[in-house]
């Protein structure tokens, strides 16, 4: 029996892998700014976290048109529940993470604390949730995951 | 499995939250000496709205008073702010715009694209200051000829014997004036360096001189809506700064005052009264702008607190040792006025109802669901201190979602009318009373008024 396969791949290797370190290492950068801001009161920490959480978006959504194709053009990734799991956890992560950049658009304290503090931390644990099943689907159910043969990808 | 109804109540509830509440108080709450002050309301979203600059109509003008007129003085102007009556009666007009600012997060091109829009799309302010001439005295400016020409941002001017001070946005200049002249003689002379970019804010710097000449006070607005980029930036800002023109020594003379603009001297008390821009982002009804005298070293609690001791959240940290500090002003003048202009009677001939008192500039507003100010208004004053309600002396410059133009600056003309710099509008308008409450030659009515 064969694996899983991955649609959206160049030679055979998916790109979801690939592109969801950027939208990660945003938003965890986002939550650090945020605790750093109010550590120091430095006003520039706010504003890092704003331009963080907007990468933090655009590149999450990149990650999302690979993710979606992979999902749509497979139906035994669509017959794993932990897919949908993975699929719902980062969706609440990124409208989180806009109503986070809509809060983060306030002056001074009210852009952080505590409302956008409390949203970066919780974004954070959204995505270690999401990346564990992420990895779940991989290392366990074998998505995407070059057959043993090697031919049927190509 | 996917549960559309789900998603939507949660995308509601989030909008519920980001959105502010409005407006929930009557106009006059804003407005005395004891205005109601709402708990700040820190929406995520704040209602942003802004009126599209289209021009007078040929042959309109604003709506004056009863027992007033207006009329155009001088068209065709570029942004013309403010203004200076000289001895002669001639009449000064800064025609400034302000340095684009650096950005520095996300939501800075957005409100800059907010703020061109108000601002119109005609040519970019020339940072010039022209000369108005009437000779002939018919009320309408016969000349507009270039007086200063290459200034960075002029705004406020003033005329101590032949020196002439200008702030320019980042300097304030002295030149060598002789009544009547056309130009001043010669180049200028920095009396002393003023706050600047990169960022500037509030770039507007208004210069007033003390009666005796002897010291300059110069309003410095904000570098930021609330601190929100760092205390550093703020030396020597949201502060009226005393000068000595001949050294340049500066000091703060009052301080914690958001964005103060319009000056004047208080005859009947001396003391100095300043009009102040309240902060943004806590609603509609929060927090009034307002006009109030100055207290030497006084501190009027921007940023950490509005009104007083009204706590803002927003500073941080929180200084409640400054919040302690924090005199309450005067009278109030509607939160998110825009209020600009100021101008102490002394010499206006516009009839009783406008002899003691002091007319404001309400520029209009942005960050209001019902747009407030947008016309320039009387506040009657009783043994030097503000009494009773407002009274409308310009509007009209509201229609709708555009706006014909926005008054900044006022100033008592020679002739005691009233001039009302206009820049949306393009325009110097001047108010007079429709009868003069003493025509020569004819018998002296008992006025109804």
């Amino acid at each position: 029996m064969t694996n899983p396969r991955s649609t959206f791949r160049i030679a055979g290797h998916p790109l979801h892998p690939m592109l969801v370190p950027l939208p990660i290492g945003f938003l965890v950068g986002a939550f650090l700014t945020d605790i750093a801001f109010w550590q120091t009161g430095w006003a520039s920490f706010a504003y890092f976290s704003s331009w963080l959480i907007g990468a933090g978006i655009v590149t999450a959504l990149l990650a999302a048109v690979a993710g979606f194709t992979d999902f749509l053009g497979e139906p035994r990734i669509r017959a794993l529940r932990l897919a949908w799991w993975h699929m719902f956890g980062n969706l609440l992560a990124v409208v989180l993470s806009v109503v986070n950049f809509l809060v983060h658009m306030r002056d001074g304290a009210a852009a952080v604390l505590p409302t956008g503090i409390v949203l970066s931390g919780t974004v954070v644990l959204l995505l270690l949730f999401n990346g564990w099943i992420g990895g779940e689907m991989v290392f366990r159910h074998r998505v995407g995951v070059r057959d043993a043969d090697g031919g049927s990808e190509l | 499995m996917f549960r559309p109804a789900g998603l939507a109540g949660l995308l509601a509830a989030l909008a519920l939250v980001a959105c502010g509440k409005g407006e929930q108080l009557p106009e006059e709450a804003g407005y005395g000496p004891n205005p109601t002050i709402p708990a700040p309301d820190y929406a995520a979203l704040p209602p942003i709205r802004i009126a599209t600059p289209v021009g007078w109509p040929d042959g309109q003008t604003p709506r004056a008073a009863p027992g007033l007129k207006v009329e155009a003085f001088a068209t065709g102007l570029i942004n013309p702010r403010w203004l200076l009556v000289l001895p002669n009666g001639d009449v000064l007009v800064a025609e400034s715009g302000g340095p684009a600012e650096p950005i520095k997060r996300p939501k800075d091109p957005i409100v800059a694209f907010a703020m061109r829009k108000a601002h119109g799309s005609g040519p970019a302010p020339p940072n010039r200051i022209s000369l108005l001439s009437d000779r002939d005295g018919d009320g309408l400016a016969e000349s507009r000829t270039t007086f200063i020409d290459g200034l960075e941002a002029p705004f406020g001017m003033a005329l101590v014997g032949q020196d002439l001070y200008v702030a320019d946005t980042s300097a304030l200049l002295r030149y060598r004036y002789a009544e009547g002249a056309s130009q001043p003689m010669g180049g200028s002379a920095m009396v002393a360096e003023l706050p600047g970019g990169p960022i500037n804010h509030h770039w507007t710097k208004n210069v007033i001189a003390s009666p005796d000449g002897s010291r300059l006070y110069v309003t410095v607005g904000s570098n930021s809506n609330v601190a929100e980029n760092g205390m550093e930036h703020e030396v020597n800002r949201a502060a009226v700064l005393e000068i000595d023109p001949v050294t340049g020594a500066t000091r703060l003379y009052a301080s914690g005052l958001r964005n103060p603009n319009g000056l004047d001297w208080n005859a009947e008390t001396g003391a100095l009264w300043t009009v102040v821009n309240e902060r943004d982002e806590i609603g509609d009804d929060a927090s009034p702008d307002y006009i109030t005298s100055l207290t030497p070293g006084g501190f009027y609690g921007w940023p950490w607190s509005y009104w007083g001791r009204h706590v803002d959240k927003r500073p941080y940290p929180a200084r409640p040792d400054m919040i302690a500090r924090a005199l309450t002003p005067d009278y109030a003048i509607g939160s998110h006025s825009g209020s600009l202009g100021f101008a102490f009677a002394d010499g206006a001939m516009l009839g009783p109802r406008f002899a003691g008192g002091a007319f404001v500039g309400q520029h209009g507003s942005w960050n209001r669901s019902r747009p407030a100010g947008y016309r320039v208004i009387f506040i009657p004053f009783a043994s030097g201190q503000p009494s009773g309600a407002p009274i409308v002396v310009l509007d009209g410059f509201l229609n709708g979602s555009e706006v014909f133009g926005r008054p900044v600056g006022v100033a008592i003309a020679g002739d005691g009318s009233l001039l009302v710099a206009d820049d949306a509008g393009n325009t110097v308008w001047r108010v007079t009373a429709v009868t003069p409450p003493l025509a020569m030659g004819s018998p002296v009515a008992t006025s109804a008024d």
